[in-house]
């Protein structure tokens, strides 16, 4: 089979990413990540918050190389934000019994300090599982998935030309920065000047971009994207294997048994 | 007036744009260290030439889209709603039209934005924001001795006001700045007409 063959029959079958987590159906996905914390969010405890952080990482790192490298630089970035202020506001603010320095203010006490990790675990188990959940499934396969259930054709195009349109709206606005910074625009120095460079940006930028939306919609309309037809897809999912389905509902079990169990008196 | 059907499809295609201009101005505030977000101005800018529908769509999928690199954004989910109805809301009334009522626009979707998300913050966060708005209010509690929420609504009141009302008044200098040829094919664009002798029913 030549190349030009084997592209054309990539358009024949569902489309595979090659990799176990990122071929399972966005919903398995979408169910997995809820369950994992719900479930870690309810129990409470200290490691199981730790653990879905854990596990977030692991997800990720099966999911392709490209992709954890994405998800340490985003996720850490995050986490680190929520421990730094969370632990540090609720220590040093936070009323409590056993108080061990006082200053002003601050008052730093071992209840806020145990309130606020509890708190930062929580945020970043579930900032965690979120951004996971974005990190496994490209936006086409979520917005692909949704439409088979019936939305609108036009939110995928929202979602999937939003993206595009940050992507090179945000070349151009370097394009103008860098220009307008060579024709003697100052943008640095004190509060007064970097707001002063902000408007020879923005106009630029935004007028620029109206005149290309014209074009967008005259390039859509003439493709008939108004049409009121049921279109067809170039870029397909397999369907949900049984297993993925069994798996789906075992893991909800468990997670509704446990936490049913730790109430229980 | 033009036929509503080709404004549509026109505001349509503004929607993604909006969003962008909702991540890219972030962007160049970061760039510049400015002390604003200013996530907000697109979505203020659809729902001034296209109405509350488009505003709503555009605010809701930049709150979905802004929250792949920080997911903490779902929780405010309801502060993107407010700005998306309330945009579309003021611009039928015309609050794009001026400048002093679009900057009244900004205090008043400021106080929303601050009064809706101290309550996001003290019952998803218990009190402090990862922020150095926390801090602000952390010191609010301390000196004054309020409760949790209304410290909290004091500090993200101010912070959201400070952002709202340059986000207003950029909106507006852009719904002033977009040539007439464009405004005629949006659904409010009408409204915005400019350098002609307009009659009364703005034609």
């Amino acid at each position: 089979m030549n190349s030009k063959e084997k592209f054309i029959n990539s358009f024949r079958n569902a489309k595979l990413h090659g990799n176990f987590i990122l071929d399972l159906n966005p919903f398995t996905k979408l169910n997995c990540a809820f369950a994992i914390f719900l479930g870690a969010a309810l129990l409470g405890h200290y490691w199981t918050r730790l653990a879905v952080i854990i596990i977030c990482y692991v997800i990720n790192a099966l999911s392709g190389k490209e992709n954890f490298k994405r998800f340490v630089k985003l996720y850490s970035f995050v986490a680190f934000l929520f421990f730094f202020f969370l632990i540090g506001l609720n220590t040093c603010f936070r009323p409590g019994e056993t108080l061990y320095w006082e200053w002003g203010i601050i008052g730093i006490t071992k209840e806020g300090f145990f309130y606020g990790l509890s708190m930062a675990l929580l945020i970043n188990e579930i900032c965690g599982s979120i951004m996971s959940f974005y990190m496994v499934t490209p936006m086409k396969d979520i917005m692909y998935s949704v439409e088979r259930l019936g939305a609108p054709r036009a939110a995928s195009y929202i979602m999937l030309a939003s993206m595009q349109s940050i992507i090179d709206l945000g070349k151009s606005a370097n394009t103008i920065m860098e220009s307008q910074s060579a024709r003697g625009v100052e943008t640095s120095g004190n509060l007064k000047t970097r707001a002063k460079a902000f408007v020879p940006i923005l106009f630029p930028l935004f007028l620029g971009a109206i005149a290309g939306t014209e074009e967008k919609t005259v390039a859509m309309e003439t493709r008939a994207f108004s049409a009121n037809r049921k279109p067809t897809h170039m870029y397909e999912l397999r369907k949900t294997p049984a297993l993925e389905k069994v798996f789906c509902v075992f893991l909800d079990l468990v997670v509704i048994i446990s936490v049913v169990w730790r109430f229980l008196p | 007036m033009a036929s509503g059907k080709v404004n549509t499809k026109m505001g349509f295609y503004l929607i993604p744009l909006g969003i962008a201009v909702n991540f890219v101005l972030g962007q160049i505030v970061t760039l510049l260290r400015l002390p604003v977000y200013f996530d907000a101005v697109g979505t203020m800018v659809v729902g001034a030439l296209c109405g509350p529908v488009y505003s709503i769509i555009a605010a809701l999928a930049t709150g979905a889209l802004l929250s792949i690199t920080s997911p903490s954004n779902w929780f405010y989910m309801a502060n993107y709603l407010a700005v998306g109805i309330t945009a579309g809301l003021f611009a039928k009334w015309g609050f794009f039209k001026k400048l002093p009522k679009s900057v009244i626009y900004g205090i008043i979707i400021g106080v929303i934005c601050g009064v809706a998300g101290s309550a996001v913050t003290v019952a998803v966060y218990g009190g402090y924001t990862a922020s150095p708005t926390g801090i602000i209010t952390g010191a609010i509690v301390k000196t004054f001795h309020l409760g949790l929420f209304t410290a909290n609504t004091i500090s993200e009141c101010f912070s959201d006001i400070i952002d709202k009302i340059p986000s207003a008044i950029i909106a507006f200098l852009i719904v002033k700045a977009v040539p007439n040829r464009f405004l005629l094919k949006l659904p409010y664009g009408n409204e915005y007409i400019h350098g002609m002798n307009r009659t009364e029913n703005g034609e």
